[in-house]
């Protein structure tokens, strides 16, 4: 039996590449999208191509019926989930005095919330199999914010303390849990700011360019396979060297 | 599968399996902390392998308002320790436990009292639709 990975946000940018990444590692994939069923479709092809299974699954990561469902699915047509990518991700840029209340919720349901309730769905499976990998995706913005990313980078926040908490909690039972924080990457995600300031953008960056989404995946899927069996508890900044200079 | 032994053999599985110890070692009396040496995951591990076995769901807070009733928190553990009311209605929960329900019980204690015995209990009363 292959690995079983699931890949939420799996339908474009880093969640796309990271799938096929971990098709053409070994892992039977299951590509989770809300809106992207062409691309979805598209990804589940390209993993196909190395010879693993692949499945898309629609959800709404801010509905938990939905994350349970997705799973249950997950369960029937794959098998018990080894490994979880939580790539999912919205933003709402937007200066605080100049938002709504629903900017932060709906920021904080998908980014934060959906990534608890779906890690909550993964690791009951896991314990039962006394292993698995868990996988966040954070973003450089946890810890060097820009203007107007208050909500985004809260949520990010969460989710790297979220992912340290969980390593202690899920140790015991052989389940790995790391995150990785990209840096700025060629997604549709960050296209806003790429286009506003491109060069602003790389002068920050030691490696004056953006990333491509495989170079993000690969680590991603570096830390979901058994050659990071000794790494837990972690965060890895994956962004070129942002802000260091 | 409300079957008495059935329920009782599927549950020492489930202890068994989670412990990574021999059925033979999990009697349908044994505390599962005192005698099995579960933890706080083992239970969540317990839980949800029953769960599946029996398409059954068993939440943390059902677990709580089982043990508490219809009475209000304040009713079962005023100041965070049992009642004399709070430990007679546990004693009527978990009559395999009845011995060490003592006064001075904190609810958080109350997972150290659960033997094989009661998560059997606990299936039986949901597969036969009864609140535990």
């Amino acid at each position: 039996m292959n690995p079983v990975a699931l890949v939420t946000g799996g339908s474009r940018g880093i969640g796309a590449a990271t799938a096929i990444e971990l098709g053409r590692r070994g892992f039977d994939v299951a590509v989770g999208y809300r809106t992207g069923a062409e691309p979805a479709a598209k990804i589940v092809e390209a993993v196909e191509s190395f010879g693993r299974r692949a499945i898309a699954l629609k959800c709404d990561l801010t509905i938990a019926e939905e994350i349970t469902k997705l799973f249950r699915v997950l369960d029937d047509r794959m098998g018990s989930v080894t490994a979880l990518i939580c790539a999912a991700g919205v933003t709402r840029d937007t200066l605080l005095g100049a938002s709504e209340p629903g900017d932060f919720e709906t920021v904080l349901q998908v980014n934060f919330l959906g990534v608890v309730q779906c890690c909550r769905e993964a690791a009951r499976r896991m314990m039962a199999e006394r292993k698995g990998a868990i996988v966040t995706v954070s973003s450089v913005a946890a810890q060097r914010p820009g203007r107007g990313q208050s909500n985004y980078a809260a949520s990010k926040g969460a989710v790297e303390s979220f992912t340290r908490a969980l390593a202690v909690e899920l140790a015991s039972r052989n389940i790995r849990v790391n995150g990785v924080a990209p840096g700025v990457t060629e997604t549709a995600m960050s296209e806003t700011i790429r286009a506003l300031a491109p060069e602003e953008v790389t002068k920050r960056i030691l490696l004056r360019r953006i990333a491509r989404p495989q170079e993000i995946a690969k680590v991603i899927a570096f830390l979901a396979s058994e050659d990071a069996s000794y790494v837990t508890g972690q965060v890895w900044s994956v962004d070129g060297g942002f802000k260091l200079e | 599968m409300s079957n008495a032994p059935e329920v009782e053999l599927a549950v020492r599985e489930a202890v068994a399996q989670t412990r990574s110890c021999p059925l033979e070692k999990v009697q349908i009396t044994s505390n599962l902390m005192d005698d099995l040496g579960a933890d706080s995951l083992d239970f969540l591990d317990i839980v949800f392998k029953i769960e599946r076995a029996f398409k059954i769901e068993i939440t943390r807070g059902e677990m709580e308002q089982a043990a508490r009733g219809d009475m209000s928190e304040e009713e079962f553990a005023p100041g965070g320790v049992l009642s004399e009311a709070g430990l007679q209605r546990l004693r009527e929960l978990m009559p395999e436990a009845a011995d060490r329900v003592q006064p001075g019980l904190r609810p958080a204690a109350i997972l150290r009292l659960f033997s094989v015995q009661t998560f059997v209990n606990m299936v039986r009363a949901k597969l036969d639709g009864r609140t535990y």
